[in-house]
């Protein structure tokens, strides 16, 4: 059986600092993903699977999602910026390295973590390898910039 | 390939790591950036790259950098440009003095006299030990390498150092805050060297710096030996090997040998005569018709 490249780490809360990887098979519903506070997923399918319903999940106690080296539509990015903008979003570590984001992705996501404000828990934010251009350096940079 | 870490306080948001590597963001993108932080006075930034490949001249930067931003006016501090320093937390905030920039873009002049102003006060803090090119520390912090897209010849030298030179005199009361654009500039720069002929010169230019303010010893070099502030290269990087044979056999065209020049006494490593200099206007001319000559 095809193992996912999704790994989970320190399911439920009382485990929530006590690493472990674990997979989730092919045919695990993401639902068994309430309590995570760490997920991984560098297929695409698994990332999709993953953004796809994490919003109707919340709220999650999730607080690093690792989609790198996943190829994340745009409908991806949509979901993830609609999790990222709800000011309940526990996620502290959001890695998107190699996801195709670009500018467009970039700009949503930048948006939905302006719209979250101060209730926004997000501390790391990895965009390397995603065909960042001048327009989406902007967009990070009004990150940056906000006050 | 840009790979940063920047670390800012936006908005009640604490974004301890913003990781950007692998991204064409270019020189533009690059000074938003910058200069965003710059802009947010809260901000205790700093900025690592690695990889930076060259958008249009294929050269590959691959040193780690970390730009510290400063409070800087035009005389009293050394940039703050670092290399290879991990999560070291900057102890001030910028005081920004371009907070338009990244509304408007920075203009291609303004990006060259930081970048300019910046090279040129980082060559008077770094070429004091003498030049020892092609082992050139501020190569090595830089991490530029000539490659057979980006050869360092005598063209080269030449182009840099005239538009050098020419953006020296322009500008010559501008800021001298040039870390954050010195690498985003050279990734872009169609040159895209520091050129051994401006290394020489610069450090010729130092013992006679027109823009060196009364208290020169702002512009000084830290007490600190370089050593000791410039960790190991990364592994993938023989930041020591010779540059090729066929790269750096050129002549180089402000060479070791004096080159006395017939019509005005001046000599092509001293420079102009500045004894006869009498206004600081003229200054700017001086040099200006140094360089053509040197050139």
């Amino acid at each position: 059986m095809h193992v996912l490249a999704m790994a989970l780490a320190s399911r439920g809360v009382e485990a929530s600092h006590h690493l472990h990887w674990c997979g989730l098979r092919h045919g695990e519903e993401p639902n068994d993903l309430v309590g995570c506070r760490q997920i991984s997923a560098h297929e695409t399918d698994e990332a999709k699977r993953i953004l796809s319903t994490l919003p109707g999940l919340i709220p999650l106690p999730l607080e690093q999602l690792d989609l790198s080296s996943s190829k994340i539509s745009k409908a991806g990015v949509a979901q993830l910026a609609s999790l990222l903008s709800t000011r309940t979003s526990q996620i502290k570590d959001l890695d998107l390295s190699g996801c195709d984001v670009r500018d467009g992705g970039i700009a949503n996501l930048v948006d939905a973590i302006l719209a979250a404000g101060n209730k926004t828990k997000l501390e790391g934010f990895d965009v390397s390898n995603n065909g960042i251009t001048s327009e989406g350096a902007i967009s990070l940079a009004k990150l940056v910039s906000a006050e | 390939m840009f790979e940063s870490r920047f670390f800012v306080f936006i908005r009640g948001v604490h974004i301890d790591e913003l990781m950007i590597s692998g991204n064409p963001i270019g020189q533009r993108g690059a000074l938003a950036i910058a200069h965003a932080l710059q802009k947010n006075k809260r901000v205790a930034s700093s900025l690592q790259y690695r990889n930076i490949g060259a958008l249009s001249s294929n050269m590959t930067m691959r040193a780690r950098h970390k730009f510290e931003f400063f409070p800087v006016n035009q005389h009293d501090s050394h940039l703050g440009l670092t290399s290879n320093i991990d999560d070291e937390a900057p102890t001030s905030a910028p005081e920004s003095n371009q907070s338009n920039i990244l509304d408007k873009g920075p203009p291609l002049e303004k990006v060259e006299e930081i970048f300019y102003r910046g090279l040129y006060a980082r060559f008077l803090a770094e070429c004091s030990e003498g030049c020892s090119w092609p082992s050139c520390r501020l190569l090595k912090r830089t991490g530029l390498v000539a490659s057979e897209n980006n050869p360092i010849n005598e063209d080269s030298c030449a182009a840099l150092s005239q538009r050098m030179a020419s953006v020296l005199q322009i500008n010559r009361t501008a800021t001298n805050n040039g870390a954050d654009a010195f690498i985003a500039f050279m990734q872009d720069s169609p040159l895209g060297i520091i050129a051994r002929a401006v290394h020489r010169a610069i450090k010729k230019m130092s013992k006679q710096d027109p823009f060196r303010p009364a208290d020169s010893d702002a512009w000084l070099p830290p007490d600190e030996p370089l050593s000791a502030q410039v960790p190991s290269a990364p592994e993938e990087l023989d930041l020591d090997a010779p540059l090729a044979e066929s790269v750096h056999g050129a002549p180089l065209i402000a060479s070791s040998a004096p080159q006395a020049l017939p019509s005005n006494g001046e000599n092509a490593l001293t420079g102009p005569d500045m004894s006869a200099i009498k206004r600081e206007g003229e200054m700017g001319n001086a040099w200006a018709g140094f360089w053509g000559r040197l050139l």
